[in-house]
């Protein structure tokens, strides 16, 4: 719908320039790099003992109305520069997955990614992280840009080979499910479908892995941990149909899982959604900071990239010591000591 | 009814609305009680397999919806009833006039009909004189404030019992309470005249049952039992997406649609009319009966592979009830006419491209509509785009007024 208004009326500067930048990876990739020495004009804040840090002065392109969250800054290294030296060596591995990192992830929450990997150390879990995957195409969809999303598809089904691959982890469920998605783009292209087909069966979200695949017990963590609330993402509850893997993790991992209202009702973000319509994005944040205040947990736990962002954003802006953490960190900080 | 000029606007609307405070508790409630009920409704169901039914059965129909309608033609015409398609919302609003004007009626008592918004009706009647009342609460407060549905099931849901109380008092001359039974005996009243006076009836329909031209509606006031009771003319409007084969067809969707809609395992009432009833108010002691079908673009919507699931939509509301946006602007942001996620799509092929450009970008792509959609509709999806649109243009489009 959004598309075809798009084609009838003309594209919009923002869809159009957001799909100029993602058809070319190199380019795209250097502009998430270069995002980093731009936002030193910003100076930098930290909380959470230097584990949340976020652009100090709001750039002035953000209205009034975009002040509701912190923001948080670039990574100075993206996991994909990283990963070579993280990488485990695995002789006889029972699992040979590959990581789907998303933009997000890769350039913004690399510590996500490399809690992953700390968690699946000494399971018998290959990891590759193919390098010319690019942006799922989430947000290409979402502003009807859908030429471009096409050819983002093509890139990353091209960049995984599935056939040596027991899965395509991935731990962002918003990349996840749009992964998921892709036979549906190619329903009239029989060639590219069965190649979509064969990728999207192998996607899974990394609360499904750990608990599923790898089943990880209580042993594997420190038991006796602090209280933790988890807030369901919206691709993971409804996208995947992820309901109870993640809470029987906090539970493994040693959590004191208390159940908040409302846990699978969306945080706000939506990606572009909450640049397009910051005010409602707000208004549906709060409600959740509500139930996070009233739940009163020491550490709030959920499963994406952009709710970690807009959650820890909205937190630290009411200068709350809730702490917000991807489920890979929540894991890894409990990981006990062989 | 959102018609803002462009998202700068829309914006400003949409901030007025999160700064109604009023409208925010109200809708707040709402939306936290809303999925317990759902799911005390469905207690000892599998709703899933319930919604399976009704995908399959609203599909098979829709893909011979040309045939059922003849069908249903055949039956109700044999039953003594008059059959009439309109191919535009403007057919429609002629035909109707034209009865009336034909059967000498200029007081109206009219139920809940989404199709009836869908072409403006009430506006339409009232613009040719004819005395026009809303007969479901909800639709009679909004009248008396001049305003839209807010949302498909509970069109006043925007407003409070104070608000309500107000408007009662200014329309009666008389101070009334904010206590809900009172208020509801206070439209009681003031409506009990109308049925009786009334001279047409116009009501919806949820089923029309292609074997024996029988229709069928769900309501919780009794109100369309009434008027298609009293008043010696009755028209029913209704669009072709809801004729299915049979009583068989329809059960499945009245297993799910109360349920899903409100919460309920059934509605107060379920009535099923076929042909004309006996009517002292008529001549020769007979009703006379017109029902209107409205196409206004749904056959070429039924022949698209990807759009004809949203003529599945049996209208319960539900995925307004769950959208963290609605939730937070309410109905008369987010919707031209049709309110909800399916409000965004309904907008673009029956209200057109200007009405809906807006609207179409006010989705957080949350997916609660999807999870809930009592006809399995993929709403998100529809919403963003689909291959088969692009790359096979639906020309020939009928749009709505």
């Amino acid at each position: 719908m959004v598309a075809r208004i798009q084609d009838q009326e003309g594209h919009e500067l923002d869809s159009r320039l957001l799909s100029l930048a993602m058809s070319n990876r190199r380019f795209f990739h250097g502009l998430l790099r270069s995002a980093r020495f731009a936002q030193k004009a910003f100076g930098v804040k930290t909380s959470d003992g230097g584990k949340a840090r976020f652009v100090r002065h709001l750039p002035m392109l953000l209205s009034k109305e975009h002040r509701f969250r912190e923001i948080p800054r670039m990574a100075d290294t993206p996991f994909r520069d990283k990963f070579p030296k993280l990488r485990e060596k695995v002789d006889h591995p029972r699992f040979t997955v590959a990581l789907f990192g998303g933009c997000a992830q890769d350039f913004m929450f690399p510590e996500h990614l490399e809690a992953g990997l700390e968690t699946f150390r000494g399971r018998q879990t290959d990891v590759r992280y193919p390098m010319s995957q690019t942006c799922c195409g989430l947000p290409l969809m979402m502003m009807g840009e859908t030429a471009a999303e096409l050819q983002t598809a093509k890139q990353n089904i091209k960049a995984f080979d599935p056939a040596t691959l027991d899965n395509i982890v991935t731990l962002c469920p918003s990349c996840a499910s749009h992964l998921k998605n892709y036979p549906n783009l190619f329903e009239n292209d029989p060639e590219w479908r069965l190649m979509a087909e064969r990728f999207a069966e192998k996607i899974i979200d990394y609360s499904s892995f750990m608990h599923d695949k790898l089943g990880v017990g209580a042993e594997d963590f420190d038991q006796g941990g602090p209280r933790a609330a988890y807030h369901a993402p919206c691709h993971l509850c409804r996208g995947l149909g992820v309901h109870d893997a993640p809470r029987e993790l906090l539970r493994t991992g040693g959590y004191d899982y208390v159940e908040m209202q409302e846990e699978e009702v969306c945080c706000g973000f939506g990606g572009s959604y909450s640049v397009k319509f910051p005010r409602i994005s707000e208004q549906i944040l709060k409600n959740k900071l509500d139930h996070i205040r009233e739940a009163d947990p020491s550490v709030l736990v959920t499963d994406c990239p952009g709710c970690v962002m807009q959650i820890r954003g909205g937190l630290a802006k009411h200068e709350s010591n809730v702490r917000v953490r991807h489920m890979s960190e929540a894991l890894a900080e409990r990981l006990r000591e062989k | 009814m959102q018609q803002a000029k462009d998202l700068k606007t829309y914006r400003e609307e949409l901030g007025e609305a999160i700064d109604n405070t009023f409208l925010h508790n109200t809708m707040d409630k709402f939306a936290r009680a809303y999925p317990q009920g759902r799911e005390n409704a469905f207690t000892g169901l599998d709703p899933q397999a319930l919604i399976a039914e009704v995908v399959e059965s609203k599909d098979s129909a829709i893909g011979r919806m040309e045939e059922l309608y003849q069908e249903f033609k055949k039956n109700a015409e044999a039953a003594g009833v008059q059959v009439h398609l309109a191919r535009t919302a403007a057919e429609a609003t002629d035909i109707i006039t034209r009865i009336a004007r034909e059967e000498g009626c200029s007081r109206v008592v009219k139920s809940k009909s989404m199709t009836a918004e869908e072409v403006r009706l009430s506006r339409h009647l009232a613009g040719e004189g004819m005395d026009i009342t809303e007969a479901d609460l909800g639709e009679w407060i909004i009248q008396l404030r001049h305003e839209g549905p807010s949302h498909m099931v509970l069109p006043a849901i925007h407003l409070s019992r104070d608000q309500v109380a107000e408007l009662f008092s200014e329309v009666t001359g008389a101070l009334q309470s904010n206590d809900i039974e009172k208020l509801v005996k206070v439209a009681r009243r003031e409506l009990r005249v109308k049925f009786a006076e009334g001279d047409m009836g116009v009501s919806g329909a949820n089923f029309c049952l292609a074997d024996s031209g029988t229709i069928g509606f769900v309501t919780n006031e009794g109100n369309a039992r009434l008027l298609t009771t009293l008043p010696r003319v009755h028209v029913a409007l209704m669009g072709l997406d809801k004729v299915v084969p049979n009583l068989h067809e329809a059960l499945k969707v009245l297993r799910v649609l109360p349920r899903n809609a409100t919460g309920q395992a059934i509605t107060s009432y379920v009535t099923w009319i076929h042909g004309p009833v006996e009517c002292k108010a008529a001549r020769n002691d007979r009703k006379i009966f017109h029902i209107v079908f409205l196409d206004n673009g749904r056959t070429t919507l039924a022949k698209d592979p990807l759009f004809s699931q949203i003529l599945r939509c049996v209208r319960c509301g539900a995925c307004a009830n769950v959208c963290p946006v609605f939730r937070m602007v309410g109905g008369h942001h987010f919707g031209h006419i049709y309110v909800g996620a399916i409000g965004l799509i309904f907008t673009y092929f029956f209200h057109g491209r200007d009405n809906a450009k807006n609207l179409v970008k006010n989705c957080i792509n949350c997916q609660a509509c999807k999870s809930v959609c009592a006809a399995g509709i993929d709403l998100p999806r529809l919403r963003r785009w689909s291959r088969a649109f692009r790359t096979r243009r639906a020309t020939n489009w009928t749009p709505g007024c």
